[in-house]
């Protein structure tokens, strides 16, 4: 069984704050290298390939874009508010 | 000239080396992973759009915001391998490798091109890795060889020969099963590809 996105989200980057305004891909250390780190493993947990049409910052500004993202390619991005 | 380098999220660094070049040059340049808007290029004055590993499709209002001046890094000899993941499927389908840079017209990888070099890889002896790395720095090779013409190039650029060959989403699961990590010899991916689904345990 896939981890949730958020517990993936956390074991990855345990800095990000999930729960601020300031969208993930603005936020401090997550920078170019943990964002591609961030899809290798999106792309493991959940089965799903990730387009370059993907890499936009409006898929990588919050738990709720990364999970419509996961879902949008396939894969279970885990339950609302999880 | 006031350019717009547009990548993909995730991937500034890997267009480090075209921004130094064209700051260098004396170039005001702007990177951004975010499809651009025709508003904000007009309010941000910007003269040219270069796209180096950005995935989405540019508007043709955009593309018209600046009098058509938006220009790809294309790694594959077009008209062959259009689409997505063209070193890729240039190995896959033992297509001429090579790189191209093309104006971006309604339609994808299909504009007037600018400029295109061959490139020579010993498929028998490079990875994945090494042949993704070696075609990403020969178009970036033949975009700074390209720049001192830059003014002329609208006036300069010829018409893609042929239908080639366009490759998009769906196609990309065969490629997807025969690599099983970018570190595998060239060759035995194309074994893979050829070998088909069934011979992958598929």
């Amino acid at each position: 069984m896939p981890p949730t996105l958020e517990a993936l989200l956390k074991a990855l980057h345990p800095s990000l704050d999930l729960a601020s305004d300031t969208p993930l891909h603005a936020q401090a250390g997550f920078d170019s290298l943990a964002i591609i780190g961030l899809v290798t493993r999106l792309e493991e947990a959940f089965g799903i390939t990730v387009f370059p049409e993907d890499l936009i910052p409006e898929n990588f500004e919050s738990l709720a874009t990364l999970r419509a993202l996961v879902r949008r390619n396939g894969g279970d991005g885990g339950p609302e508010g999880a | 000239v006031n350019v717009l380098l547009l990548t993909s999220l995730g991937f500034e660094r890997q267009v480090e080396r075209l921004r130094l070049f064209l700051e260098d040059a004396g170039n005001a340049v702007t990177v951004s992973s975010r499809p651009p808007a025709a508003a904000d290029l007009r309010a941000a004055g910007i003269d040219l759009v270069v796209c180096h590993q950005h995935g989405t499709i540019i508007p043709a209002e955009v593309i018209a915001a600046v009098s058509g001046w938006v220009v790809n890094l294309h790694p594959s000899l077009l008209p062959h391998c259009r689409g997505l993941h063209p070193t890729l499927w240039s190995l896959a389908t033992r297509a001429p490798l090579g790189v191209s840079l093309h104006f971006i017209d309604a339609t994808i990888d299909t504009g007037p091109l600018i400029a295109q070099a061959p490139v020579t890889l010993d498929l028998a002896h490079v990875t994945l890795r090494a042949a993704h790395q070696a075609l990403q720095a020969a178009v970036e090779d033949l975009f700074i060889a390209a720049w001192p013409s830059h003014a002329q190039w609208q006036s300069l650029a010829f018409a893609q020969q042929g239908s080639g060959t366009y490759f998009g989403k769906k196609a990309y699961a065969r490629l997807k099963a025969a690599i099983t990590t970018w570190d595998m010899p060239v060759a035995e991916f194309i074994r893979r590809v050829e070998a088909g689904p069934e011979a992958q345990g598929l």
